[in-house]
């Protein structure tokens, strides 16, 4: 017998749960067919593959300096990122909560596991594809800037999860607020800069945009990945601002409402 | 021992809230196994559903410094969706097992269930989740001092119970259980203490007998 672990810290209880969900979260998610794995790399791949060939067919070669099909699977992989990081954690807690039952399961763990999911996930499917793209089109793969790339994926993702685990408590007392999710996600799709840079919009239409985060977010990652983009309309102290007003009411939220996650 | 302290639980009903506990300031010294007993919906599977951590009181605190099991019950306990052998392996992971391949074995030999042990356990007979529940403790080698067991002993065949019966007395030195039944029978064979929920409180009698005589007075 290995390990019959008696005492163990609060930090190595969160450790070996977060590791049980992690391993249950990838057999349901990825697991019976392989072909899992697949479509988390063809299915974002062929959405730009699609918007790369309709920007090439009316003779567009480079967006802003930059090329492309790395314009757009950037653009995409980081929209996409920002979508089911909000999905995946504000559904956490509700799919989970047959394992709450056990007093090791708090309701932070799964919705722990499944950010350390998306982002992996992210990071792994940018770097096959950006990887592809050097190696076939030799173009320059590389973050120019690897830390404001960082920083810009950061607070994009944290202001997801901020989101996502706002709509936990939501989900409690409305169930339906789902339908009205996958509703607004379908035109954030086109509002938020994903198969165009705020440069190639006339700037009398920006102050309608500007209140999206993810058109921010997208454009301070282009700055950060592409050393020739410029961006007058990203703003990364809304973004910060943004961050702050909502993990507050996340985490107020949620602790306020995690007697009602465990037993409700 | 296992320590109340002001707690209280109630449910919110049409009629306004119907208390299962009310204020118990109660300690629990667990030196014996614990028969708990009480009407139908008086709450003695809220009361050990909130020891085992999957129900929060509305207010006050349980105190304890002992190790206490997830609530071994015939709904909740397993995943409905998981098979025998991934509610096993969870439950091994959650408790800090990395070895879960021995884990599932011991599992599998004790539940003796064939190959419904990879089918969703929402597909098993009472008695099939209750071989597999109690075969995830066995599995753990029993590192709790308090099992809590809410009817399972109780269904099942012949062999099972005998089984079961014969398992929990062999570690009643380090492990004590408190337990949920509605057979007398079955409470005599396994516990020396009782509990009585009555009226929004606990009364905790040191012998089963006086408790069973007080609860069917």
């Amino acid at each position: 017998m290995t390990g019959k672990t008696l005492h163990r810290s609060s930090f190595q209880i969160m450790k070996d749960t977060v590791f049980a969900l992690f391993i249950r979260e990838l057999r349901t998610r990825f697991g019976g067919n392989r072909l899992g794995y697949f479509w988390a790399i063809a299915e974002p791949a062929g959405q730009a593959a699609v918007f790369a060939i309709l920007f090439s067919i009316i003779g567009r070669e480079s967006i802003s300096g930059v090329p492309v099909p790395v314009f757009m699977i950037t653009g995409m992989l980081t929209f996409k990122l920002f979508t089911k990081l909000l999905t995946q954690s504000a559904n956490a807690v509700i799919s989970n909560k047959g394992l709450m039952t056990y007093r090791q399961v708090e309701p932070i763990d799964p919705v722990l596991t499944r950010s350390i999911i998306e982002v992996t996930t992210y990071f792994v499917v940018l770097a096959i594809l950006m990887g592809l793209m050097g190696w076939f089109l030799s173009y320059d793969i590389f973050p120019d800037d690897l830390l404001e790339f960082l920083l810009a994926i950061a607070s994009l993702a944290s202001l997801s999860l901020a989101i996502g685990m706002i709509l936990c408590s939501v989900l409690e007392f409305w169930p339906d607020a789902n339908r009205f999710l996958t509703v607004i996600m379908t035109p954030l799709l086109f509002i938020s800069g994903v198969f165009y840079s705020a440069s190639m919009l006339p700037q009398q239409y920006w102050p309608y945009l500007s209140w999206n985060p993810i058109f921010h977010g997208l454009e301070l990652m282009r700055e950060g990945y592409f050393s020739e983009y410029r961006s007058d309309f990203a703003d990364p102290v809304y973004l910060i601002e943004l961050n702050l007003v909502f993990w507050a009411l996340a985490l107020s939220l949620f602790k306020l409402n995690r007697p009602r996650f465990i037993s409700g | 021992m296992i320590h109340f302290e002001g707690l209280s639980k109630w449910y919110k009903t049409k009629a306004g809230r119907n208390y299962i506990l009310k204020d118990v300031n109660i300690t629990l010294p667990m030196d014996k196994s614990i028969g708990v007993l009480g009407r139908n919906g008086a709450g003695k599977s809220t009361f050990i559903r909130m020891l085992g951590g999957s129900e929060l009181p509305k207010s006050g605190s349980i105190q304890s410094d002992l190790r206490i099991s997830w609530p071994l019950g015939l709904q909740g306990g397993v995943q409905g969706q998981m098979s025998g052998r991934e509610n096993a392996r969870f439950i091994s992971r959650i408790h800090g097992y990395s070895d879960t391949r021995a884990m599932e074995d011991r599992v599998a030999d004790f539940a003796d269930i064939g190959q419904y042990f990879d089918e969703p356990m929402k597909s098993y007979s009472s008695g099939m989740r209750s071989r597999v529940m109690l075969g995830i403790t066995v599995a753990l080698d029993f590192q709790f001092d308090v099992l809590l067991i809410d009817e399972i002993t109780a269904v099942g065949d012949a062999a099972f119970r005998a089984k079961s019966e014969r398992v929990l007395k062999e570690k009643f030195s380090s492990t004590k259980v408190i337990m949920v039944n509605h057979s007398m029978e079955q409470l005599r064979k396994f516990c020396d203490a009782g509990l009585l929920i009555r009226n929004g409180k606990l009364e905790y009698f040191d012998s089963l007998e006086d408790a069973i005589v007080e609860y069917e007075s």
